[in-house]
């Protein structure tokens, strides 16, 4: 196996660095010395040296969240994430990848989504069609919440209503494919899934989607432009649509006493740089108290991707940020992420409360 | 038991007894843990990597979370006398954390809680595999700082700055991890677990901080520490200076220290000064650069900064004021990642070493002059970065451009420039090493650093490791 020239650079810039050591999630959480970028790299560097991609390699490279915090520290631009992608492009051409992951694969392709789920929750089945069949403002809830958090997509769906915005949500809304590139790497298959779902988009003639999860608006944003793949409509972040709301009057919250503390999406602060809109959401809700780790510097929840084929290191992961939660002193900790919901939410502690941020905003409007 | 012995069939016996002390999912026999406990921050073991050789490999990683698990650990390993080797960060620049002789590779990293935080006596107890930045963190939550600010602090952890007796840029105020240490939990060889005494400062007997601290993993764990915490500054003032020459600029170094006591002392020769400096400062011309930084109580620091400028003026520098300073601060960590640090193929060394006012030019050209007529092919670089009242640190740097491919001839080489620069310092009043410890690359210098006196440790090596399992060829000992 070689990796390309870019990836190349990137496994002999970081195979002796430990600069971002600190940053990595998984890493802390695990205490293992093989979770970090540079032991992803030292490792990948050998196979320049004549050695070959083996199973061992190929699950390290996979306990990898791809948060991008070691991308965010690297004072020299360096992006880890690069080789660790390429490097599950390489072990699928192999056929290495592990059996937890070819089995959520497996699921995609039965299903078109990494849960397996064949139907919606009623109750968001339901919500749906109340929805007009087209209009100009698309919601794109996207799997995990579809599958995983369909009450907080209820939620989602009953704020804008009551916004009054012209919206709808596909009834048969495709997965982004982010799931299978962050899975897979660049692929050929990978980008196909992103493909079929741009015709799809597309076709509702929707104006503006806006995006509910922040991996999906990090999918539309980021990598369907890096696979040259077109979308027509503009693409919005749910909490900066919210934030817009807000100032334009079509939703008032009522400041309460609430005090909670706000964990960033990673996808949402550091791929997307987006961090002021859901504070000033939050606080036009209620008290805001920070974790010391927050805005670009967040720590990732373990992801929800990693949760699906490796529990065992997102529960560590996730423990951990309920750790930075906790000591702030707020007992409610809010997230604008299905998946990291979804993570949190097995590891919640007792005596606090796990709140999706527009669950938050609609008690507000009440 | 030797490796030999440890692949035989008592292996899994081992491994089993290992599981049950740490858990099953904290022991590895994995390849790519073994991998990457292989290969530290030394030259030599990044160039073996480099080249495709063979690395030093454990037989067996644990990760032990707790004191008692690592007793526990080292009662297996002393019972079937297998040898040990401590990894924390593994970012040690002289293999200390290199598995030599195989064996048990203990990884402290799950070992990273606060244990107990002591705003009223000023400090905070730790385990000793926590990041260091997790502990400056935590401290910045709670309003405090560790003032402990080394190249290395996003990457190594308590245990190893302690084993090493690491030191950060802001030493010359709050001084080494060796005055910032009040108290520590060690584990014997034996499995003891025993605690020095509650406070550092003590008349009852010599001072088992200071036999542990530095003792790179030769005596025993160290498993936990009560590490100092300071008050944020009021203000942190930076201003720099260009001196004529490193004779002027020292001694006015040595005339501030007898007056006032900056936190940041760093002072360039002339060859980082139009390298490093001009590349990440922007400073480009031609002189010795230094860069100070006062910090306190704003009104005191004000004080300090005039005398600060008067006795520099004294020694006819050039006032730079606080831009490259500040600039330096903020890119202080900058300097270690790739692409602005040296890297492969180059081969580099720091001999950081130190000596008192007296002696430190002294120390300082002899280096220069031994590397530079002994290894033409080599550049000699160097600054100045941490000063006491009675002396200061060179933090010197060979560096290679095109050294030998054959990995033995390169290593053969990289053995001879640092016999030469660190004998050229002995002889002149200089030590072995000033910060980043002695391990497996300085061990062979040892007995001549330290002549008879040597049997000190020894006897200590020989009475809490009598069997010689703890960090082998690590120390010289």
């Amino acid at each position: 196996m070689s990796l390309r020239a870019n990836e190349q650079k990137i496994v002999d810039a970081c195979r002796f660095c430990w600069m971002c050591r600190h940053v990595c999630p998984v890493g802390n959480a695990t205490g293992q010395e093989r979770n970090n970028a540079r032991a992803r790299a030292l490792s990948l560097s050998f196979l320049s040296r004549g050695q070959s991609l083996t199973r061992d390699q190929v699950e390290n490279i996979y306990e990898c969240a791809l948060c991008g915090a070691c991308t965010g520290d690297c004072a020299t631009g360096f992006d880890p994430t690069r080789f660790v992608k390429a490097a599950r492009a390489e072990a699928a051409a192999e056929g290495l990848t592990p059996g937890p992951v070819v089995r959520i694969l497996e699921r995609m392709k039965r299903s078109g989504n990494p849960y397996g789920a064949v139907a919606l929750a009623p109750v968001l089945e339901e919500e749906i069609s109340s929805l007009p069949s087209k209009a100009p403002i698309l919601l794109y809830l996207g799997s995990s919440a579809r599958y995983q958090t369909p009450e907080a997509a209820v939620t989602a769906i009953r704020l804008l209503k009551k916004a009054k915005v012209d919206f709808t949500v596909m009834r048969d809304e495709p997965d982004s494919g982010l799931y299978k590139v962050n899975l897979l790497g660049p692929v050929a298959e990978a980008r196909e899934d992103l493909v079929r779902a741009a015709e799809l988009i597309n076709s509702t003639g929707a104006e503006t989607l806006v995006a509910y999860s922040p991996s999906s608006a990090k999918a539309f944003l980021r990598d369907y432009p890096e696979l040259n793949v077109p979308l027509f409509p503009q693409i919005r972040t749910f909490t900066s649509y919210l934030n817009t709301l807000i100032q334009k009057g079509a939703l008032v919250p009522t400041k309460g006493e609430i005090s909670v503390t706000y964990h960033d999406p990673c996808a949402l602060s550091r791929d997307l740089e987006e961090v002021d809109c859901a504070r000033e959401i939050l606080g036009a809700c209620g008290l805001l108290s920070e974790m010391f780790l927050h805005g670009k510097d967040t720590s990732c929840c373990g992801s929800g991707l990693m949760d699906l084929y490796a529990p065992q290191i997102t529960e560590q992961t996730s423990t951990a940020r309920w750790s930075d939660a906790q000591r702030t002193g707020a007992q409610v900790l809010v997230t604008a992420c299905p998946s990291c919901y979804t993570v949190f939410a097995k590891t919640k502690p007792e005596g606090m409360r796990l709140c999706s941020i527009e669950t938050v905003l609609f008690e507000a409007c009440k | 038991m030797s490796t030999r012995q440890l692949k035989s069939f008592m292996f899994d016996m081992i491994l089993s007894e290992l599981e049950d002390a740490v858990g099953k999912e904290n022991v590895s026999t994995r390849q790519i843990d073994k991998l990457t406990h292989g290969v530290d921050y030394f030259w030599l073991a990044r160039m073996w990597a480099d080249r495709g050789e063979k690395l030093p490999e454990a037989d067996v990683i644990v990760l032990p979370a707790t004191t008692q698990e690592v007793s526990s650990v080292l009662k297996i390993a002393n019972y079937y006398k297998i040898p040990v080797t401590t990894w924390g960060g593994g970012a040690g620049s002289q293999g200390g954390a290199l598995p030599m002789t195989g064996g048990i590779l203990l990884d402290t990293k799950r070992m990273n809680k606060v244990l107990a935080y002591n705003p009223d006596s000023m400090y905070m107890r730790a385990q000793t595999g926590a990041i260091w930045q997790h502990l400056e963190w935590y401290a910045n939550e709670q309003g405090h700082s560790t003032m402990h600010f080394p190249g290395s602090v996003n990457c190594s952890t308590l245990g190893g700055f302690l084993a090493h007796r690491g030191i950060g840029v802001l030493s010359t105020k709050y001084g080494k991890i060796d005055d910032m240490c009040l108290s520590m939990e060690v584990v014997l060889p034996n499995g003891d677990i025993i605690n020095t005494l509650p406070v550092p400062k003590h008349a009852a007997g010599a001072d088992l901080n200071q036999i542990f601290i530095g003792s790179e993993g030769t005596l025993g764990i160290i498993t936990q520490a009560d590490i100092r915490i300071y008050a944020m500054p009021e203000k942190r003032s930076f201003h720099a200076f260009l001196f004529k020459d490193l004779t002027c600029a020292i001694a006015a170094g040595r005339e501030i220290l007898t007056k006032i006591k900056p936190s940041v002392m760093r002072l360039y020769d002339e060859a980082e000064t139009s390298s490093i400096i001009k590349d990440v400062v922007g400073m480009a011309r031609p002189g010795v650069f230094m860069n100070f930084a006062l910090e306190g109580i704003a009104e005191i620091v004000e004080i300090e900064e005039r005398i600060l400028t008067e006795i520099c003026e004294k020694y006819g520098a050039e006032d730079l004021g606080s831009d490259y300073g500040e600039k330096w601060w903020k890119q202080r960590i900058t300097f270690f990642y790739p692409g602005h640090i040296m890297d492969l193929p180059q081969m580099f060394g720091t001999m950081d070493t130190i000596a008192t006012y007296s002696n430190i030019e002294k120390v300082y050209w002899a280096m220069k002059e031994a590397i530079e007529t002994n290894f033409p092919m080599a550049r000699f670089i160097a600054h100045f970065s941490h000063w006491y009242e009675w002396g200061v640190m060179i933090y010197d740097r060979f560096i290679v451009d095109h050294p030998p491919e054959d990995p033995r001839e390169a290593l053969r080489l990289h053995n001879q420039i640092w016999n030469t620069g660190v004998r050229a310092a002995l002889a002149n009043g200089g030590v072995i090493n000033d910060h980043h410890g002695v391990g497996l690359k300085l061990g062979r210098l040892m007995k001549e650093q330290y002549g008879p006196g040597m049997q000190v440790f020894e006897g200590l090596k020989k009475t809490l490791d009598p069997h010689g399992l703890m960090n082998p060829y690590k120390l010289g000992l």
